[in-house]
């Protein structure tokens, strides 16, 4: 077992290893974990750094400073700015997540094998769905206990009924939480089941090595292997770890094209096919103290329009992050902060149909991204449902935080109004970005592919690609098990024969 | 545009965000923000970073000349202030700048741990 902080990596590092993984969130680890279990030696690199629980600020600002990539302010171009959310650190994003828990759909799976029917081998189902039960397992995920339920989702749960939607407490990997609703600050009590306390900490104790705080600059290649991976440590010394076996590649959906184009590896589509779930959300206010920042962070969710692409989530912000979503500025913002504790913001993520870009602007990942008209109809029927949920729970008066229609709604009137003719522009939405996918996608042609079924590299051999970049598309729902179960998988191909 | 204007006109236009909110809230401007400008400039993305200093220059200086004032923000009583700020929130452009003065406002303020505590409370 061991752990080295590229903080103090001031001299040059050479190491060798059977894999190389790149990146230790979700995938990154799984890979780590599966691949030592498979008796191979294994190196993680992660850029950032190892964040102990006792070390997690209870500031959102704090929070952003020190966990998620560049302050949780990336922004996506094209149409509109939209920010989109990445952690950095080791864990990735698993520590600062919301601790949803989804097995991968079935109908999606479906759709990915009808699309390609390469994929029905390489993807077995019933493979995904083995690893997927040992997974859940392994990271504790069961349905939001009630005790830490809170009222924010018991709300939820009111407003689903009143509506006639299915509905259910969240499936997340906790055990022990107190709902302290700090998931996306990091539990400070460690009781988030993230993979930097769990699947890296197995690979660990199988023998792993894990180097943070080492930005990966590129891949290096040999007659079309991939052979050393060459990276800067936060202390100044250049890291070279050369592969006997495979590099993995899992760094995210943008992290990962943005390395192979810096790399020089051009092939196919990457960077393009960019999928994702925007998300818009509802502000309610309540007669009564609803306390958005208490008990489970994410605990409730409707799902009876996932089949429209409609996935509807209670959120937990700190009250930073609220307080900057309400209306208004000066004294108006300063009376909204003065009665906090009445206000509750609930979400919708959308199955997108826009496909965007990945591109390399001076050595980083440039992103480019313009939602669909059809997305932004989708989404303000998503806001005509939460607002509707709300007012069905006694919510005085709603937030839409849309540019162009009235700052507070107060009846369905309004609300299927702004469904029907509120802005056609994604512009005028207070509108961010989770959970992206398809960068590297899979597939069997490498036309249209960046990997082959396999997860290998459709030009280079000993090179594969393991994160939410390679799948085929968008998979509508919360995807840190998905990825995980697929990065298991990629961990068996990329250790076994080549 | 100076250092010193530019700070100076940043911190007018933090603390006309948010006026003091309630008797157990101090207002932002009543918070000592030194160390968090320090660790801001060094975490945050250069784009939030320069869309800040933007806003200040915009709205702490050009916006209440717009609106027929005859000195920039931080020359302006509370009051024209938060005229400035209500009257900038009604234009497209300005509507912009200000969401941004507003998150990083709603950051700073949030950071001072009393009042975490007072709102936690």
């Amino acid at each position: 077992m061991m752990r080295i902080d590229g903080r103090t990596v001031a001299r040059d590092l050479e190491q060798r290893a059977d894999v190389v993984v790149i990146g230790s969130g979700p995938a990154g680890s799984s890979v780590a974990r599966e691949a030592t279990r498979l008796g191979a030696s294994v190196v993680v690199l992660e850029a950032g750094p190892w964040v102990d629980p006792s070390d997690y600020p209870l500031s959102a600002f704090g929070a952003m400073s020190k966990m998620y990539r560049s302050m949780g302010a990336s922004v996506m171009l094209g149409g509109a700015p939209i920010p989109y959310v990445q952690g950095r650190m080791v864990g990735g994003s698993s520590p600062i997540n919301g601790a949803i828990c989804w097995r991968l759909p079935r109908d999606v799976h479906d759709e990915w094998v009808r699309e390609d029917g390469s994929l029905a081998d390489a993807l077995a189902w019933e493979r995904l769905e083995a690893i997927t039960d040992e997974l859940e397992v392994r990271l504790g995920v069961a349905p939001t206990d009630p005790g830490v339920a809170s009222r924010k989702n018991l709300l939820m749960a009111q407003g689903a009924e009143a509506l006639g939607l299915d509905h259910r407490p969240i499936r997340r990997n906790v055990r022990d939480c107190t709902g302290l609703g700090r998931c996306m600050q990091g539990c400070p009590k460690g009781a988030k089941q993230s993979v930097d306390a769990t699947l890296l900490q197995d690979a660990l104790r199988d023998g792993a090595t894990v180097l943070s705080s080492v930005e990966v600059t590129r891949i290096e290649c040999d007659r079309e292997r991939a052979r050393t991976v060459v990276g800067r440590a936060k202390g100044g010394g250049t890291v070279r770890i050369r592969a006997e076996k495979a590099v993995v590649v899992a760094a995210s959906a943008i992290q990962s094209p943005a390395l192979l184009l810096r790399s020089g590896l051009r092939h196919g589509p990457v960077g393009r096919n960019l999928q994702c779930h925007p998300g818009v959300s509802m502000a309610g206010r309540f007669s009564e103290a609803v306390r958005m920042w208490e008990g489970a962070t994410q605990g409730h969710e409707v799902t009876g329009l996932r089949h429209e692409g409609l996935k509807f989530e209670v959120l937990g912000f700190g009250p930073a992050v609220l307080a900057s979503r309400l209306d208004g500025v000066g004294t108006r913002l300063s009376a909204e902060i003065a009665e906090l504790d009445h206000w509750l913001d609930w979400g919708v993520a959308l199955r997108a149909q826009a496909r965007g870009r990945v591109r390399l602007h001076r050595g980083q990942a440039a992103v480019f991204y313009r939602p669909t008209t059809e997305d932004v109809r989708q989404l303000r029927r998503g806001l005509r449902v939460l607002g509707e949920m709300m007012l069905a729970t006694g919510a005085e008066s709603l937030s839409p935080g849309v540019r162009g229609v009235p700052e507070r709604l107060t009846d369905v009137a309004q609300l299927q109004q702004l469904e029907d003719t509120g802005p056609k522009s994604a512009r005028a939405y207070t509108m961010a970005i989770t959970h992206m996918f398809g960068t590297c996608r899979m597939g069997r042609d490498p036309a249209t592919s960046v990997v082959r079924p396999d997860f290998r590299h459709q030009g280079v051999r000993g090179l594969y690609v393991a994160d939410s970049s390679v799948f085929p598309g968008n998979i509508g729902v919360n995807p840190q098990i998905p990825i995980m179960a697929m990065a298991t998988l990629c961990a068996r191909r990329a250790v076994g024969p080549d | 545009m100076s250092g010193t204007w530019s700070h100076r006109t940043r911190e007018v236009l933090i603390s006309a965000m948010i006026p003091k909110p309630g008797p157990s809230l101090p207002g932002l401007g009543e918070l000592e923000l030194e160390d968090f400008w320090v660790r801001f400039e060094v975490t945050a993305p250069w784009h939030l970073r320069l869309a800040l200093r933007w806003a200040t220059c915009l709205v702490g200086g050009m916006l209440p000349l717009l609106l027929g004032y005859r000195a920039t923000l931080p020359k302006l009583t509370p009051a024209a202030r938060e005229e400035v700020l209500q009257r900038g929130h009604r234009l497209p452009l300005f509507q912009d700048l200000l969401m941004v003065v507003k998150v990083v406002a709603c950051l700073a303020y949030f950071d001072a741990d009393g009042v975490q505590a007072q709102v936690r409370s």
